[in-house]
């Protein structure tokens, strides 16, 4: 029996007892890896519209039974939503609007715990993807989102954040309203744990004046609260908790034109760690 | 989970199992429970520094690891637990901060380590025999405010670094058109999310600061105020090679600022 990894090669395993020992060691080792240094963004590609880069110091990948892992070291590759196959799209074309996750890739044919052939797929489905052939090892890593017309959004994911190259506008207003509840789902994926949200009133005249509250979804007291008077804004950054990817607001004008309410996305909190 | 479970063991294993468990044991570990702080009330030339369990890395790939290591190292003191003396220590420069081993040979778990503080992120001046190493954090160092030098309060804790007080990074009393702003004075290099503030300040008239990552066509954060009032914004933004964009309305007599807070420390990197 041979194993190499790490450089040690154990051809001097004779007995099954060892066979098994080095079996155990081995689902150890793979224990303690996770998705290590991740990083995914379309700002330092080529073709931001459509490619995306991604590094990550370590991976473990699972087959989709999850029974069988392997890891994989320094990756190092891109995924293209223009392409179709390992590298790219896993079925059908790019639509607009529209969340794409993203999946590390290998194989592993020897079932040594070391997984080859490494590539990212993308795919609409955060459960299943479509595997290429030969490919039987997966991991989900990232998310990324195509805008109107297909192209991707700017972004960079760094382990568990995920960053907007630019702030999206979620709520824009000037005239007031009682509590309400915001959907964020075009803003960030269910997966996600919570969003980075930027709430701003805005009230540039002498006799402008304006204030509202910040809710995580249903809950009885606000997580922000603020007020704009005589040529001013307010504004707070939280990470707001989304259950079921929404929030509430309530915002009031209480004198004067030109008051504005803008309440905008950033990015949110990816579960990197999280195992199949 | 997979949970692994061993066989009864009846007979003398082969050398190499013993190897491969030594192996295995030390590229399992990455690096856990790092923490570094300088707080205002220490000394101004020492920070304390920590770690549960780190694996380094000699020259050749090859790995050992520390486990609960925690102690205050002095960058007046060249030396272990000091600082590297490959340049002298001045203002505006970066102390990394690396953990080191002497070569604990096939045992693979060190039996002799220390911290030392280097200008280099990548090639610290180890000490003769020291061999192997790993960078755990950083730290700024700025003047007193006299002719002398300080660290830069902070807190480090995991991949979380957050200044004692915001950092100005930059100052603008002029329209500016969007434009490379460098963090370099407030984030190390190979950083890439910074966590910033903006301030407008109107004596008269009114400004607004914006925050761009490098090249988007729409800011990240924005901060306005007018006449006689102050408006401030913050967040992070994603900042590869150090550097965001900028831009200022301004009308009248006002100034906007730009401040970093702190930053995301890269966590679970290999060695």
């Amino acid at each position: 029996m041979s194993f190499t990894l790490q450089g040690i090669n154990l051809l001097g395993i004779k007995s099954k007892v060892e066979a098994d020992m080095i079996n155990a060691l081995r689902g150890w080792y793979l224990n303690a890896i996770g998705l290590d240094n991740f990083k995914a963004t379309n700002q330092s590609s080529a073709s931001p519209a459509s490619q995306i880069c991604i590094t990550c110091d370590r991976v473990r990948l699972w087959d989709q039974s999850g029974n069988s892992s392997a890891i994989a070291k320094e990756v190092d590759l891109m995924v293209d939503l223009a392409v179709s196959g390992p590298g790219g799209l896993d079925t059908g074309s790019v639509s607009a609007d529209t969340w794409y996750y993203l999946w590390l890739l290998g194989k592993c044919p020897a079932d040594d715990g070391l997984a080859t052939g490494l590539a990212g797929l993308a795919s609409l489905s955060g459960s299943s993807p479509a595997m290429p052939a030969g490919y039987f090892h997966q991991r989900l890593a990232g998310v990324c989102r195509t805008g109107t017309g297909g192209d991707l959004k700017g972004f960079a994911q760094l382990g568990a954040n995920w960053l907007y190259s630019e702030r999206q506008q979620v709520v824009y207003l000037t005239a007031s309203t009682a509590r309400i509840t915001q959907s964020l789902s075009a803003f960030m994926p269910p997966e996600a744990l919570m969003a980075l949200i930027n709430y701003r009133s805005y009230s540039p005249y002498s006799t402008s004046e304006a204030g509202g509250e910040l809710f995580v979804y249903a809950a009885e007291n606000n997580i922000a609260g603020f007020d704009s008077d005589k040529i001013e804004e307010s504004q707070v950054t939280v990470w707001l908790p989304t259950p079921g990817q929404q929030f509430d607001y309530r915002w009031t004008v209480s004198a004067g034109s030109g008051n504005t309410l803008y309440i905008w996305c950033d990015g949110f909190r990816w579960p990197i760690h999280k195992e199949p | 989970m997979e949970l692994p479970s061993f066989p009864i063991i009846t007979t003398e294993l082969e050398p190499c199992i013993y190897e491969a468990m030594r192996a295995w044991a030390v590229y399992s570990v990455s690096a856990s429970g790092i923490r570094a702080r300088r707080e205002a009330t220490m000394q101004a030339k020492r920070l304390e520094v920590g770690i549960d369990a780190a694996a380094l890395e000699d020259a050749d790939g090859k790995r050992c690891v520390v486990e609960n290591f925690a102690r205050e190292v002095d960058l007046d003191v060249v030396g272990l637990n000091g600082w590297d003396g490959s340049a002298n220590l001045s203002p505006d420069i970066w102390a990394f901060l690396w953990l080191i081993a002497k070569d604990p040979g096939e045992l693979k778990i060190a039996d002799q380590w220390a911290f030392l503080a280097s200008p280099s992120n990548n090639a610290p001046a180890l000490p003769a025999g020291w061999t192997h190493k790993r960078l755990v954090s950083a730290a700024r160092i700025e003047s007193d405010g006299g002719s002398n030098w300080q660290i830069a309060p902070f807190r480090h804790s995991g991949g979380l670094y957050e200044y004692s007080g915001r950092r100005l990074v930059a100052v603008y009393s002029a329209v500016r058109i969007q434009a490379a702003q460098s963090l370099a004075t407030a984030i190390p290099p190979g950083i890439e999310l910074a966590e910033i503030s903006l301030l407008s300040a109107v004596t008269s008239g009114s400004l607004q600061i914006m925050a761009f990552t490098t090249g988007a066509a729409n800011p990240m954060w924005s901060a306005w105020a007018a006449t006689g009032k102050r408006g401030e914004a913050a967040g992070p933004v994603y900042c590869p090679n150090q550097s965001i964009d900028t831009s200022v309305t301004i009308s009248g007599t006002a100034t906007g600022s730009l401040f970093v807070t702190g930053f995301r420390w890269p966590e679970n990197v290999e060695p």
